[in-house]
């Protein structure tokens, strides 16, 4: 039967042919579901009868993944034929039911057999999952626990179906006696304590398991290195006992010895390591002494030989590292024969120790350097003496003749429309390269299976002349068919509605099946958030001109809850808790309760996101808030309502129009009265404000590279009941790395603000004020202290903020280690109390050093600003913890 | 009066008698799946007549097709020549000249180029892991001619038995492919 694949087709026999007229076409489903399903059924009433229409119906309806079986009969009648489809419900599952003993929790036993939500209950699954509870139970002291599971259908067949584990769990076995076996008097003593179940509690295998593996790490903790600890049980089903016995093994106590040469105290300290955690067994033995190798290469102990072996002394044990170290060699000189200067950077360094893996490198860099060139068959070599000293590194090149591209040509049956070519970077006349060629392979392949050709095939051809001076260079494309896309399939939804999903998808049904579109596809799919796995397939695995494609999903918890903890430079500690209600009404529509906290504020927040508004991808967004702040010299409470529109071009580019209505009060003033306008200690802000964003960074927590354009206009007007003013703030921010460890990032803000309906213009109400200074910059200066001060009523300077404000910065992030980073920064700027009064000589300047460790949160920040221009009287130096980087 | 008793009685018969029984075929169902993908009535009815298997056994020979055909034609350059298709086609129509009639040529299509596509992912993945020694030649002639007075010179059989062994390891090879398959993929078969 297997061989079927290789046997030789043999001749059939009836006729299939049928060309009689559907008359009626039935789908037997209830009304709502074959309302939603109808788009799937391919055979028209009217229309001859089709055996592929009735295939390719049975085929997408199998494919929502709703039904075990769809089912077409057709029966001939005197006016044609009459079609009916009856697809058989699979049974999804609805709820986990426990029947028998419950020792387990209904969600416990979802958890542990790891059932989705709608999956399939058949048989093989129904197995799997009741092999996992049993296997659950038994750890958990169960030992005769039997589980068995069945599907128990709804009254409504198509509602699903509901798993019943049978459960027969016997006695919970208890642990009777235990022992230690193997550990003498010392030993015992150190390591009984630690026996776990103690004789009368449940027997958990897993609290055995991991008593042992502590026995064992305490004893190793004293220097038995080779200790070993496992525990064995013996279960009594007539009086439901266990009794367990712990094996223990201490063994001698080992210390590590070194003969030939030292070794430094953190490599001691590693090869110790490594010895404790494998046990001092062979393979751990084998890893200190590639270690220890390691280290001597490092130093330019090219021909090091470590011999690890254990031996027996007096009392104990002993590890003996047999050291041979050989000549210590350093680079004498570097010379590259047979190339033509400049030579690439080579990691092999004059006065260096010689490593042998560093001149591998530097051999890859001048022939890859070659080829670049164009000498397709370089070869270089290094040629280095033996033994020690200051040795002479030379690396001899063979270059070998220069091939120039002659002509280059794209053999394709159909061109590229424009806005898919892709240039190519072999040309004509330049060098001939190999790496070029392979990725032009790949641009095209790419670009054709974008454009359709899912199947095309690109193959280079290279034509050299004699001497090789020269090549004729092509790429032969053969398309293969182009494949559209018939129909797509949603299957999986259990809430969502499926424009929802359909509104995502970049693929439509005819036109192209490209693969960069699919990829699109999945990516918008999962940025809704809505889906724990996703996938898009094709129906039929067959290479057809028009493929149909199954988009299948699986949602995710519809409720969730989020909690937060941060820190910054003002608020110190804060906290927040987030609940939101997700998919509301199928249709992605978001209901969000927010709680912030910290020692200086709070803030309420409760929000309403409807992602298509009036069918548009445009997002609405409102709310209705309250917060309150403590900052430096006054506090606030405010009160508002905000409505919000997002239209997003692009992943990069985003506009926002925004309408706010808030009241503010203004309270715990310290800073003289005379600095607030006294109408604006309570104020009202009710006017539009628009936002545009421009983020182009490769990472928001911790960008290496990209930009960031932010722009951002409020407006209040005493039209809308609000107190006149209008205000602008603006950021530009780039990030380029200069090596493979620097990072350039520089930054610039503006901000601008006046107020009208006064015969002049006035200081902003002070929580619509802009401040500096702190974590955000300029860095010398502690949070809002960079601008105007003003003597408080507690005989202390505090910031009074103000109309406008300018900052610069420019920071150099050289990463150390993987987390770990070192920067150097200058910042300046200041705040002036009105536009009138910027002048570009009153800006602080402010230089630093900082680090920064890298967590999934963005990076931790400890940062020292210097003023370079400080006030008299104030202190030159400011630290700053905090988490995110300044810009 | 009678005419009219003559009429209802004859109406009476035509609403009374047995009316020819109207009898729905069932021209598609899924019989099996794999992975989620149906194994279609209409395709088992092109397997069982092209191939002259059994109901149960065509089943089985499409799902071991579509888990091979899923791995092979990963395979670079699996989709066969447009003209290899032809002529494995012309091959067809020459044994079976009347298959057109039972099967769907677009079905028969399907099967051939499925096929080519195993056959060649066969003859690259498993073909050259086969190595016959001459011993095992030897022996395969030993058991097969022993005794035989009339034995052909081992020169003589060695080819025929090189290739028989060939095609046997081959096979053994196969079904070790499709059991891992199987072993590894969801297959639903449908009451």
């Amino acid at each position: 039967m297997r061989r079927a694949i290789l046997a030789l087709f043999l001749a059939g026999r009836s006729a299939f042919a049928d060309d009689a007229t559907v008359r009626k076409v039935e789908l037997d489903l209830p009304p709502a579901l074959a309302a939603r399903l109808a788009g799937y059924v391919t055979i028209e009433a009217g229309a001859p009868w089709d055996d592929a229409a009735a295939r390719r119906t049975v085929e997408l309806l199998f494919a929502t993944g709703e039904f075990a079986d769809v089912v077409v009969e057709k029966e001939r009648g005197p006016t044609g034929i009459e079609v009916a489809i009856k697809p058989v419900p699979q049974p999804r599952l609805r709820e986990v039911r426990i029947e028998g003993d419950g020792v387990i929790a209904a969600r416990k036993a979802r958890r542990i057999a790891r059932l989705r939500p709608s999956e399939g209950l058949w048989p093989r699954r129904l197995e799997e999952a009741s092999r996992d509870l049993a296997t659950a139970l038994q750890g958990e002291g169960y030992l005769e626990a039997q589980v068995t599971a069945s599907a128990r259908p709804h009254r409504d067949p198509f509602a699903g179906a509901d798993l019943v584990f049978h459960v027969k769990s016997g006695p919970r076995a208890r642990v009777g006696a235990v022992t230690l076996e193997g550990a003498g008097g010392a030993e015992s003593t150190l390591v009984a304590d630690l026996a776990r179940p103690h004789p009368g509690e449940p027997y958990v295998r897993a609290r055995a398991d991991k008593a042992a593996e502590r026995m064992r790490k305490r004893l190793v903790g004293t220097g038995r290195w080779g200790a070993t600890a496992v525990v064995r049980d013996a279960y009594d089903p007539s009086t439901a006992a266990v009794t367990l016995v712990f094996d223990v093994a201490p063994g001698p106590v080992i210390t590590l010895e070194t003969a030939g040469a030292e070794i430094s105290a953190s490599l001691r300290e590693d090869v110790e390591q490594i010895l404790r955690e494998g046990g001092v067994k062979r393979d751990a033995e084998e890893g200190a002494g590639e270690k220890v190798e390691e280290a001597f290469r490092q130093r330019g102990y090219r021909d090091v030989r470590v011999r690890v072996k254990e031996e027996s002394r007096s009392g104990g044990a002993v590890v003996v590292c047999e050291i041979e170290p050989g000549p210590e060699a350093t680079v004498g000189a570097v010379v590259v024969e047979g190339m033509e200067p400049p030579h690439p950077s080579l990691a092999s360094r004059v006065g260096e120790p010689l490593e042998e893996h560093k001149i591998e490198a530097d051999t890859r860099t001048l022939s890859r350097s070659l080829e670049e060139a164009g000498h397709v068959d370089a070869v270089v070599e290094a040629v280095v003496p033996e033994g020690g000293g200051a040795l002479r590194v030379v690396y001899r090149a063979r270059p070998g003749p220069r091939t120039m591209v002659e002509t280059f040509a794209v053999d394709t049956p159909v061109a590229l429309p424009e806005g898919e070519r892709h240039e190519l970077r072999t040309r004509a006349g330049e060098p001939y390269r190999v790496r070029d060629l392979a990725q032009d392979r790949n641009a095209l392949l790419s670009a054709y299976r974008d454009f359709g050709y899912p199947r095309v095939e690109v193959t280079p051809e290279v034509a050299f002349a004699e001497d090789r001076s020269t090549a004729r260079v092509s790429l032969h494309v053969a398309l293969g068919p182009k494949v559209t896309v018939g129909r797509i399939v949603i299957a999986g939804l259990e809430h969502t509605r499926e424009e929802v999903v359909r509104r995502e998808l970049a693929l439509a049904e005819g036109k192209p099946l490209g693969l960069g579109l699919l990829v699109e596809s999945q990516k918008k799919l999962a940025a809704l958030g809505l889906f724990e796995r996703i996938s898009i397939s094709e129906l039929a695995p067959d290479p057809d001109p028009q493929q149909s494609l199954v988009v299948a999903v699986e949602e995710g918890a519809r409720t969730t809850f989020a909690f937060g903890i941060g820190s910054s430079e003002r608020e110190i500690l804060r906290g927040s808790v987030e609940v939101s209600r997700r998919n509301i009404g199928g249709m992605n529509r978001t209901f969000t309760a927010y709680a912030r906290g910290s020692f200086r504020g709070s803030r309420f927040l409760l929000g309403y996101r409807e992602p298509y508004l009036f069918g548009n991808a445009r997002d609405l967004y409102v709310a209705a808030f309250r917060e309150e702040e403590a900052r430096t010299g006054f506090s606030f409470t405010r009160t508002g309502v905000l409505g919000q529109t997002v239209t997003r071009w692009n992943p990069q580019l985003s506009l926002s129009i925004r309408y706010s209505f808030q009241d503010t009060y203004v309270y715990d003033l310290e800073v003289p009265v005379d600095e607030v306008d006294r109408q604006y200690r309570t104020y009202t802000l009710s006017g539009p404000s628009v936002s545009f964003v421009s983020d182009g960074r490769d990472d928001s927590l911790d960008p290496r590279r990209g930009h960031f354009v932010g722009a951002d206009i409020q407006s209040s007007f005493h039209a809308l009941g609000g107190a006149s003013f209008l205000k602008g703030f603006f950021q530009v921010s780039n990030y380029r790395p200069v090596s493979a460890r620097l990072t350039l990032a520089v930054s610039g803000r503006l901000g601008l603000a006046r107020t009208f309906g006064k015969s002049e213009p006035v200081q902003l109400p002070l929580p619509e004020r802009f401040f500096a200074g702190g974590d955000y910059g300029p860095r010398g200066f502690a949070t809002d202290y960079a601008g105007p001060l003003t003597l408080g009523s507690s005989k202390e300077l505090l910031p009074t903020g103000g109309n406008a404000l300018v900052f610069g910065g420019v920071e150099v992030r050289y990463a150390m280690m993987r987390s770990l980073s070192l920067a150097a920064f200058s910042d300046a700027g200041t705040v002036y109390s009105l536009v009138s009064d910027m002048d570009l000589s009153d800006i602080f300047y402010t230089t630093g050093l900082g680090l920064r460790y890298r967590t999934p949160v963005g990076p931790v920040r400890l940062d020292w600003g210097l003023k370079l221009n400080p006030r008299p009287g104030e202190p030159s130096y400011r630290f700053h913890i905090t988490i995110g980087n300044a810009f | 009066m009678r005419s009219r008793r003559g009429v209802l009685a004859l109406l009476a018969s035509v609403l009374v008698a047995p009316r020819p029984a109207r009898s729905a075929e069932v021209v598609e169902r899924v019989l099996a799946s794999v992975d989620g993908r149906p194994v279609l009535l209409s395709e088992t009815k092109a397997v069982e007549a092209v191939r002259g298997l059994e109901r149960g056994v065509a089943i089985d020979a499409l799902i071991d097709e579509m888990l091979m055909y899923r791995e092979a034609s990963r395979l670079p350059g699996a989709a066969p020549p447009p003209e290899e298709e032809e002529k494995s086609l012309a091959e067809l129509r020459a044994r079976a000249p009347r298959i057109e009639e039972t099967v769907r040529l677009s079905d028969i299509r399907t099967l051939l180029r499925r096929q080519m596509v195993i056959l060649r992912y066969v003859e690259i993945r498993f073909r050259p892991q086969v190595r016959i020694a001459d011993e095992t030649v030897r022996e395969a002639y030993a058991t097969a001619y022993a005794g035989q007075p009339d034995a052909p010179r081992f020169e003589n059989a060695e080819a025929a038995l090189r290739e028989d062994l060939v095609r046997r390891d081959l096979d053994a090879r196969i079904e070790a492919w499709v059991r891992e398959l199987r072993a590894g993929a969801e297959i639903r078969y449908s009451p």
